[in-house]
């Protein structure tokens, strides 16, 4: 495979990430020595290269495989490509043991397929809810993907937004002016549409919450930010967003640990600054999962809690802050479960309980909750190059969806939102994709 | 990496068809990643799409809000799909010689 | 028979199985886990969690959430097996004298005894052939089968095989395999009994035993590790008034 029709494309520029490039003909030995590092301090690599029985019961249960029906996208044929290379220079047991195995010494032919097959993974972790030994090939795909940057081998598309998140704390890129300039456009619109003026706060010590929305919600889903701002609003808290990070997203989980890292602790020295009491996480899958799990193995103790805005907003309801009118959404709408909110993040019942409370005509799709499927564009699989692949990878979930006959698809996650409606559209599924504070705006009784 | 050539000056692209310097930008360059497009023609209204991301970007470095550029340009969102085949991220803010948004988008 | 085959090999094979099993878990008991793994919904509390655990041990849970087929397959082959091995020591140990603390006869225990385990021994033998023939005609599996897969399911076909034919065909007294067992164990031991089939018995769990710790059979113990990750509790840091 030449390097020219690497899909997606590489990355030309990885120093921001204290990422090298390690010239081709010394990346197996590298390989092999990451490789060997990662074994004695990820457990979950080693137990999975160890423990898998070749049952095949995670096969058709991926929608990576169902989609683009290339056998490599197997969980288990995936694993394999390092379980081959682990047979052979780190397994325990005799040689010939190994071999029976099916050990096979490290090329540049196994690099590439690497590189091919690490992102065809969503890391949805779907696999490991019908895996009888529990294998969570996400974590194989985390720590082969951290191998590949250290080779050299990092996405553009994932290479450009850990820039953006070094440089100005959001995957856009976009600098405190222009997130200054949004905003008081945002306010302006909220005026003029209800007649209020609902403030977004900016920076503000002192407030109880430190809201962290996706910055997309700053982008294209300025339906959600406006829909956040009301709810505040109207349930009288003092909220504020914070200038410097306004990401609820976090890359670095999919890749590249040091960021994942370097991410975490902006927002928990964002929120000690402003002097917060808690802070709320956005309309963001995997960035649900990184703050939820994450956050205290990074920081230690934490000073203050990190919640949902889901959460949030159900003990606004609870107290009878906030009121929802149903009527307001009345089309039949179907919930998509972001990967790493249900697998992920226990976020199973606390956002059916809102749309029960702000639609008219909830209905579930099949399957649902934590056997749900991803949409295909989970871990960062969004780069226009991979547009064939990322077609092939939601058509489990378009299925899905196609049977409810809902007019709306609730997918309250910033990738979701960005990869679902081009799936939507390409299996000629007709359905609009809103996120759940979309709806809750429309909804919401002011 | 693809090239345009316009009157024997020979311009860069990234491997998304956006230009690799955005500083080099002017309006025949314009045209010619409009056809890498599929718009043959640039008229009024996409003038005035291009001249106000031109604008924002000289201002703030990046790409504005979809919405605020519909508000300010007075060009609804369906209508930006129609000038812009591929939509106001990916096809004019590629045609109007802007980095290409990236993120969730 | 030698003396390296009668009493020296199976002391080796002991070795080898007890010492690699425990060298295998220490390995991976000695990596840390840098990050909490839960996959949700997952109990809260360490009860919980180890319920699962039993869950999945015992009803193999996650595959009766799959393709029902091959949970049957393999729940039918691991749960026979059990009874198999369990029955082995009620068999030999107590030589079928089990059940008269239930007021039977000495005669009726021991024919109770031998029609379990009679039972068992086609149910494993019929799991063992479906999970065979699934795995040589299912174009997937094939594609992800090394030697080593086949490996397992001839080693333990032999094994079954064999013992099921001495059960129907050349039945062994299980007071002559007692004796032998009893006399490796006490370090005592005497020369294995002169019966061609229970020879070939014997040596292919021998066999099975001296490679179970390098195969992927290790899944016995390691199911529980690999589980533990991604059901472990963990208290969340969250103050909800």
């Amino acid at each position: 495979m030449s390097e020219s029709v690497r899909i997606p494309f590489l990355s030309k520029d990885n120093s921001h990430m204290n990422l090298s490039f390690v010239p081709t003909e010394d990346r197996p030995k590298a390989a092999i020595e990451i490789l060997g590092e990662m074994l004695k301090y990820k457990r979950s690599l080693k137990l999975y290269l160890d423990v898998c029985t070749h049952c095949g019961a995670c096969a058709e249960q991926c929608h990576s495989y169902l989609g683009t029906k290339d056998p490599y996208n197997m969980p288990v044929a995936r694993v394999d490509l390092v379980r081959r290379v682990y047979k052979k220079l780190f397994a325990p047991g005799h040689s010939i043991f190994r071999a029976w195995d099916g050990a096979k010494d490290i090329d540049q032919e196994t690099i590439d397929l690497w590189y091919k097959y690490f992102y065809q993974c969503n890391q949805c972790r779907r696999c490991a809810v019908y895996c009888p030994k529990g294998i969570d090939t996400a974590e194989v795909t985390i720590a082969m993907r951290e191998l590949l940057a250290h080779l050299g081998l990092v996405p553009k598309f994932h290479a450009g937004i850990t820039k953006n998140m070094k440089l100005t704390g959001n995957n856009m890129g976009t600098p405190i002016p222009a997130i200054l300039d949004g905003i008081e456009f945002l306010e302006e619109e909220l005026k003029d549409e209800t007649g209020l003026d609902i403030p977004i706060p900016v920076d503000k010590k002192g407030a109880e919450v430190l809201f962290n929305p996706s910055s997309s919600d700053l982008f294209t889903n300025t339906d959600g930010m406006m829909a956040v701002a009301k709810i505040f609003y109207k349930a009288g808290i003092s909220w504020t967003l914070s200038s410097r990070i306004t990401e609820t997203a976090n890359f670095g989980l999919f890749f590249h640990e040091p960021t994942l890292r370097e991410h975490n602790r902006k927002l928990m020295e964002a929120g000690k600054e402003l002097g917060v009491k808690r802070i709320v996480a956005g309309e963001c899958g995997h960035g649900w999962r990184t703050w939820r799990m994450f956050t205290d193995t990074i920081n230690g103790p934490l000073p203050f809690p990190v919640v949902h805005l889901f959460e949030e907003v159900l003990e606004y309801m609870k107290d009878g802050r906030i009121k929802f009118d149903k009527s307001k959404n009345p089309e039949i709408v179907t919930y998509h479960d972001p990967c790493n909110y249900s697998r992920g993040g226990n976020l199973i019942e606390q956002p059916r309980e809102i749309l029960r409370a702000c639609v008219e005509n909830f209905i579930e799709m099949t399957p649902t909750a934590q056997y749900s499927f991803c949409c295909g564009g989970g871990s960062g699989i969004l780069m226009d190059e991979a547009m064939e692949l990322r077609m092939a990878l939601g058509q489990p979930k378009a299925e899905s969806v196609r049977n409810t006959n809902a007019k709306i698809l609730c997918a309250p996650c910033a990738i979701c939102k960005a990869q679902l409606p081009t799936v939507m559209t390409y299996h000629k599924v007709d359905v609009t994709v809103k996120g759940l504070s979309d709806l809750m705006g429309r909804a919401l009784i002011l | 990496m693809a090239e345009l050539n316009i009157n024997g000056q020979v311009i860069v692209l990234d491997e998304d068809g956006f230009l690799e310097d955005p500083d080099v930008w002017n309006e025949e360059i314009a045209l010619a990643l409009a056809k890498t497009e599929d718009v043959e023609e640039l008229t009024e209204d996409h003038w005035k799409v291009i001249n106000y991301l031109r604008e924002y970007f000289a201002k703030f470095g990046v790409a504005p809000m979809v919405r605020k550029m519909c508000k300010d340009t007075g060009v609804d969102l369906k209508t930006i799909y129609v000038l812009f085949p591929s939509g106001p991220a990916k096809g004019a803010c590629k045609i109007a010689g802007l980095l290409k948004p990236t993120g969730c988008v | 028979m030698s003396v390296l085959f009668g009493w020296v090999l199976p002391y080796i094979v002991l070795i080898v199985f007890l010492g690699g099993m425990i060298h295998r878990m220490l390995a991976w008991t000695h990596i840390p886990v840098p990050f909490k793994l839960t996959v949700f919904p997952s109990p809260d509390t360490t009860c919980g969690a180890v319920a699962d655990l039993a869950k999945e041990a015992i009803g193999f849970r996650s595959l009766w959430r799959g393709k029902k087929g091959l949970w049957f397959m393999s729940w039918l082959f691991h749960i026979s097996l059990a009874f198999i091995i369990v029955g082995h020591f009620f068999g030999i140990g107590l030589l079928g004298q089990q059940f008269t603390m239930f007021g039977i006869s000495a005669e009726e225990s021991e024919h109770l005894s031998a029609l379990m385990g009679t039972y068992a021994g086609v149910a494993l033998v019929l799991g063992l052939l479906m999970l065979s023939i699934r795995r040589i005609s299912s174009p997937t599996v094939r594609f992800i089968s090394n030697f080593a897969d086949y490996l397992a399911l001839i080693l333990l076909i032999g094994i079954a095989g064999s013992g099921m034919y001495m059960r129907l065909f050349a039945e062994i007294p299980y007071s002559v395999v007692q004796e032998y067992l009893v006399g490796l164990l006490t370090l005592h031991p005497i020369a294995p009994p002169n019966h061609p089939a229970f020879l070939f018995h014997f040596t292919m769990v021998e066999l099975l035993l001296l490679y179970f710790p390098s195969s992927k059979l290790m899944h016995s113990c390691g199911i529980f590790f690999s589980r533990w990750l991604i059901t472990r509790p963990h208290e969340r840091q969250v103050i909800l008034k």
